[in-house]
């Protein structure tokens, strides 16, 4: 239960806006603050099982981005001598480093995007447009618990006659690959007919003759003119920022950064304000509710 | 590397989400039967069951099987959503993200192509099992986009790199639909061709009346 309700469009732009601005960046504190505020939201949030799966996913990618960056990409003015005359360059290992901090960044965002929004909402934004794309999309969310119980009953009076034969003992491979597309086949030919008597139910009510409702139904309040107002303000100058280099550090064909530039910009602020909005509406409810 | 390639590569994923929505709108004008509708939704599910069980597994995925078998009996057009709408369920379950728009148009063009390809394919055991390998490979050239986007310049070497590194699942995906394409393609097309025969091409003068409306 959420105190604040958000518009789902107010939340997709927002996310949207986030992922190409992680994409954009390259500055090392700008890549940091960012990650600390979206493992922030994150923690907020109260996925932990969701952050072991984006690890799982994001460390053979970042690894081989690292890897192959330097492999790849061999512009750069510090060698690195790895193999007699084999050279890497340094530039295009940091480069590689960055990035994948980036994709980390985009993988958490997209996690925590998925928390953020449900599907019942996503499907609300998509239903006014599209109302027959987002009827099968419910039609087929509905239908896969469906097949998967059909299948393992199924599986119950497959197993049933195998024992009342009582020859399950000389069965190979093959048999046993065919036997699991034997069942699969008949599921499928079971759930298409029982599929077809669905359109016919759903046509004896009327489907298609008047225009689709959606169960949930959400009004632009003032709390998300507000949002939209500090997003888009914030963005403008984090984009007139990175249009004037704050943000990017200078990475080909020679590393320049130095750690005492000054970071107090307000392009750097409003990069800040920018991060800080969902923080603070789900600290708010952790602080009401507990 | 400046801003000029990262730029590109949003302007890039904007048209490939923009290329989605209009044959949505398409499909939304082309005012489907309710049948067609159901038929989509459960060859979505059909395909999505095939391919959660092993969603772990980067190159085995069933559902190519159920896409091309759609093309190849229903046609291009239902083909092609069944394939586009796949991932996005299939995202709905595991978490979406900016692959699922590469996803969804690998998977959509195998159905369009598997539909309009369809009388050789449906002829030909051999050139089947061939489209279906090759289709292992071409699906995962087009995910690899994915990995792309985070390397410093596009060049033949990097693109290279990052298709050698994603062969051996490729070579795992081909050869699994080749062998579900030779093993079952008889079963799964008489069990697909009785549905479209009864109940999608069927003269039912009741069922066209929701066109007309």
């Amino acid at each position: 239960m959420k105190l604040t309700i958000i518009h789902p469009a107010v939340y997709v732009i927002y996310y949207l806006l986030l992922v190409i601005l992680a994409f954009l960046y390259n500055d090392p504190y700008y890549m940091i603050s960012f990650l600390i505020c979206v493992s922030a939201l994150i923690m907020l949030q109260g996925i932990s099982r969701e952050f072991k799966n984006v690890i799982q996913f994001f460390i053979p990618m970042s690894l081989l981005i690292i890897i192959l960056n330097p492999l790849v990409a061999q512009v750069g003015t510090t060698r690195i001598y790895v193999l007699g005359s084999y050279f890497i360059t340094l530039e295009a290992l940091v480069y590689g480093i960055l990035m994948s901090l980036s994709l980390l960044i985009i993988l958490l965002l997209f996690a925590s995007y998925n928390r953020a929004v449900s599907y019942q909402e996503m499907l609300y934004l998509f239903s006014k447009r599209f109302p027959h794309i987002s009827m099968i999309i419910v039609m087929a969310l509905r239908f896969i618990p469906l097949l998967s119980y059909r299948l393992t009953e199924v599986n119950k009076i497959s197993r049933f006659n195998q024992e009342n034969q009582g020859n399950q003992k000389i069965e190979s491979r093959v048999d046993k690959i065919k036997k699991t597309a034997q069942m699969l086949a008949v599921v499928v030919s079971w759930s298409l007919e029982e599929s077809m008597l669905t359109a016919k139910s759903m046509k004896a009510r009327g489907y298609g003759i008047m225009k689709r409702t959606s169960y949930l139904s959400y009004k632009l309040r003032k709390i998300d003119y507000l949002f939209i107002l500090v997003i888009s303000a914030t963005t403008l100058i984090c984009t007139m920022g990175l249009a004037n280099g704050f943000g990017r550090i200078e990475i080909y064909p020679t590393l320049h950064f130095s750690v005492h530039e000054s970071m107090f910009n307000p392009y750097y602020f409003s990069f800040l304000i920018l991060l800080l909005p969902l923080i603070y509406l789900e600290f708010k409810e952790r602080l009401i509710w507990h | 590397m400046d801003y000029l390639t990262l730029g590109s590569w949003i302007v890039a994923f904007i048209v490939m989400i923009g290329v989605i929505l209009a044959f949505f709108r398409i499909f939304e004008k082309s005012k489907p039967r309710v049948e067609h509708l159901v038929l989509i939704a459960i060859l979505v599910a059909i395909s999505i069951l095939g391919s959660l069980p092993t969603a772990a597994i980067p190159g085995v995925q069933a559902a190519s099987f159920i896409i091309i078998m759609t093309g190849i009996v229903f046609g291009r057009e239902t083909g092609f959503i069944t394939g586009v709408l796949t991932p996005l369920v299939l995202g709905l379950f595991l978490g979406l993200g900016y692959w699922t728009i590469l996803q969804m148009i690998g998977w959509g063009l195998m159905g369009l192509t598997a539909g309009i390809f369809r009388v050789k394919l449906g002829e030909n055991s051999y050139i089947r099992a061939g489209f279906g390998f090759a289709w292992g490979f071409f699906y995962g050239w087009i995910t690899n986009i994915s990995m792309l986007l985070f390397l410093s310049s596009v060049t033949l070497t990097s693109v290279l790199g990052v298709y050698i590194a994603s062969a051996p699942f490729d070579l795992l995906h081909g050869v699994t639909n080749a062998v579900l394409l030779i093993l079952f393609f008889g079963l799964f097309e008489r069990i697909f061709k009785r549905i479209r025969d009864r109940y999608i091409n069927s003269p039912d003068g009741e069922a066209k009346s929701l066109n007309k409306q």
